[in-house]
């Protein structure tokens, strides 16, 4: 398995905490009416200006564990190489994501439209960019995986 | 349709069993991605193309062919 291929296991699992953790926040805070009001959409957006550098955070965190983790096990370390058919693949990841969040804004967009509220139009775009974070690193596992 | 196909395993045999990685070395790239070429997955670049002969030194069509 090649650095880019465990990167991305290593970026998928991560994206998986770092969204149950957002969601688990976001979902809470809903339930508390602190969303409510004139002033709940700032107060949505504190609260997700707030997480992001959190998310960096365990991101950065849950990487490095992994990388240590897989050193210790298999006694190996991370030599870095990226080629040109990592690259080829991390493009098409970014294209997935690219299509997925681009997809989910159209969709967030219509759903306002629609006349749903603007908090939960908020948060569909929130959760395409989420979708598209987790779409792009397992379309790039997928190609890892059959080889190109 | 065309399709580009080489003749890296036999010429990693010729060059006493160089294996996978040791290529891969030479060649500046992962051993995944020999292992791809060789299984016909992945078409390399004209760059990669002229390393990988020039590490076997054998000219580019000696490694890789167009078959149409």
């Amino acid at each position: 398995m090649s650095f880019t291929e465990r990167s991305t296991i290593a970026e998928l699992v991560t994206s998986l905490a770092v969204i149950a953790l957002f969601t688990w926040v976001i979902v809470t805070r809903q339930a508390e009416g602190a969303f409510a009001g004139p002033e709940g959409l700032q107060i949505w957006a504190r609260q997700i200006l707030w997480m992001i550098p959190v998310g960096i955070g365990v991101g950065i965190g849950v990487s490095v564990l992994l990388a240590l983790a897989y050193h210790v096990t298999l006694r190996e370390a991370f030599d870095g190489l990226v080629d040109e058919r990592d690259r080829i693949i991390v493009l098409f990841g970014w294209k997935v994501t690219a299509i997925t969040i681009s997809t989910g804004f159209v969709a967030a967009l219509a759903a306002l439209a629609w006349g749903v509220t603007p908090l939960l139009a908020l948060n569909l775009m929130l959760a395409s960019f989420a979708a598209g974070d987790l779409a792009g690193n397992a379309a790039r596992l997928w190609r890892y995986r059959r080889g190109y | 349709m065309a399709q580009i196909t080489n003749t890296i395993r036999r010429l990693r045999f010729d060059a006493g069993e160089m294996t996978q990685k040791d290529l891969a070395a030479r060649a500046g790239v992962t051993r995944q991605t020999i292992n791809a070429l060789e299984a016909g997955k992945y078409s390399p670049t004209l760059d990669l193309a002229f390393r990988i002969a020039r590490v076997f030194g054998k000219p580019l069509e000696e490694v890789f062919q167009y078959d149409e």
